[in-house]
């Protein structure tokens, strides 16, 4: 989804001629609209810009900056509405099926509850996340046990807007440092 | 039960309200997989500089042999990179060249393609690169003695790199790799050259093995530190030998300064300055001037590229030449060759 920070030609050359053809194209469709005839002669001019594109792709370079911060901002927008989605509607509409936790009143009025210390042994299971880490391939199988063992299948429901906010995750390009001699 | 009812409805409303965001990003989404897939159709198979590199006993490391291939330089670009059978730069051999370049990667074309290179790029200068990525003025040193009898009656050009050679001179590493280095041995100030360490092991005797910045360090030796004064004590053996081998062979030694970027510019030099709260003050022209008066005492030539470089002969995120920098290095080169025929 994200383009690289540092472009290298070959990024430029396939960003300009896509660009410049794909603009090319759009608009000799429109004119063709105005008046009949006209999209070839802009299609065409569009092949030519895009052939002095992949010649000289360093022209595209302000421009793929632009396009970047613009796709930027849209995942920005994107993954806020993912997770205004999930918290807003997804999590409302659940809860009000319930929860598992005992979360009401309890007997007498009051919220105190008598809790028995764990065993030795159950300790290491309570912090089962983490002491069994699931291989990065694994995760999906891992996810679904959990869920159907917690009582919690819902949770498979989050599964398309996990996959969409990793998709839309943010750009962690690793950015190397500048001024840096790097070759050992 | 109810709440896994109630979530497949939510997830379904969920899913319809996202739809008009997601169709709004599809163009980027288009765009990003297209530059990706076909930039990755036209490029040619790319190697890592780790893997170009191998073990030389006497100088630490050196390109390999016969390559002839893509490197990608993460801050950078893809280049063409073809070294000889000594793993020096290009096709042409000392015994053929008039002008024998030793030098770091400047020298080596590092960061551009072999044919624009500063040593390919002027036909009638039958010039020869001596070098790797990552020497400093020890292991150039090494190289000029090794091959001294192949220099005879040649012009010797040493590039002495203001950003990093002065510092790595000094150090038994550099980033982990062990490189040969200078040390003062007693009181009475003689230095030796030390090799010894050299193995293909890692250095884990001091934390310095990490990836070193320079950018730090460049402060102090523009200025009057103890490092410095180290630095260029180093660099006056160095060049002491280095020059007494040449006149040993009937070559003609030129030492040519290739400035830091950082000097280039002083509002970045004061950057760095304020950065590492450096308070002494610094001098831009001390290292071309401390090293114009050691070649001044041994009647070497010194040119400094301070004076014919600007920072657009420098690649915005590291300190190697673009193919600008290099066609202003060809020319320098083939100005100073063609004096040093007419004197000959």
């Amino acid at each position: 989804m994200y383009l690289p920070i540092r472009p290298r030609r070959t990024h430029l050359q396939v960003f300009g001629v896509t660009m410049v053809l794909g603009t090319g194209l759009l608009a000799g469709m429109i004119a063709e609209q105005i008046a009949a005839g006209w999209f070839w002669q802009i299609s065409a001019m569009g092949v030519i810009l895009a052939g002095i594109v992949s010649m000289r792709p360093t022209v595209m370079s302000r421009a793929y900056e632009v396009w970047r911060s613009f796709a930027e901002l849209y995942m920005r927008v994107a993954r806020w509405t993912l997770k205004a989605v999930c918290f807003f509607i997804l999590f409302v509409i659940v809860g009000r099926g319930g929860s598992t936790l005992p979360l009401g009143v309890q007997a007498g009025g009051i919220q105190w509850g008598e809790r028995k210390s764990l065993s030795r042994d159950e300790f290491l299971l309570e912090f089962e996340g983490t002491a069994h880490s699931v291989p990065a391939g694994k995760w999906f199988s891992a996810y679904v046990q959990w869920a159907k063992r917690s009582g919690n299948t819902w949770v498979l429901m989050l599964v398309p807007f996990l996959v969409l906010l990793a998709y839309f995750d943010e750009d962690v390009q690793a950015d190397i440092p500048q001024n840096i001699y790097t070759l050992f | 039960m109810i709440r896994f009812i109630l979530a497949i409805f939510a997830a379904t409303l969920g899913l319809i309200l996202i739809i008009p965001v997601l169709a709004g990003g599809l163009v980027f989404m288009i765009v990003a997989s297209l530059v990706h897939t076909i930039a990755g159709w036209l490029e040619p198979p790319v190697l890592r500089w780790q893997q170009i590199y191998e073990f030389d006993a006497e100088l630490g490391w050196k390109a390999k042999a016969h390559l002839d291939c893509h490197l990608l330089e993460d801050r950078d670009d893809i280049f063409h990179v073809v070294t000889d059978e000594h793993g020096w730069p290009g096709t042409m051999t000392i015994e053929r060249s008039e002008v024998v370049v030793f030098g770091d990667s400047h020298a080596w074309g590092y960061g551009v393609d072999h044919k624009k290179a500063f040593s390919q790029l002027d036909p009638s200068v039958p010039l020869k690169a001596v070098a790797a990525p990552g020497y400093n003025l020890v292991q150039e040193l090494l190289l000029l003695e090794q091959l001294a009898y192949q220099l005879k009656g040649k012009l010797v050009v040493w590039f002495v790199y203001i950003g990093n050679d002065l510092f790595d001179n000094l150090s038994p590493e550099m980033s982990g790799y062990r490189t040969p280095f200078v040390r003062q041995v007693n009181a009475e100030g003689k230095w030796e050259v030390v090799t010894r360490h050299l193995s293909p092991e890692r250095w884990r005797a001091s934390d310095a093995s990490k990836l070193r910045k320079y950018y730090p360090i460049l402060p102090a030796l523009y200025s009057d530190t103890f490092l410095a004064r180290r630095a260029y004590a180093a660099c006056r053996v160095l060049i002491e030998k280095g020059a007494e081998v040449c006149r040993g062979v009937g070559a003609d030694l030129v030492v040519m300064a290739i400035p830091s970027p950082l000097a280039l510019n002083p509002v970045l030099m004061q950057q760095a300055c304020k950065e590492k709260s450096f308070s002494s003050s610094i001098d831009v022209e001390l290292p071309d001037r401390e090293l114009a008066e050691i070649c001044r005492e041994q009647a070497v030539r010194f040119i400094s590229l301070k004076q014919h470089m600007t920072p657009q002969h420098f690649k915005p995120f590291d300190d190697h030449w673009t193919e600008e920098g290099h066609r202003n290095v060809a020319h320098i080169l083939g100005t100073l060759h063609r004096e040093w025929k007419h004197r000959h």
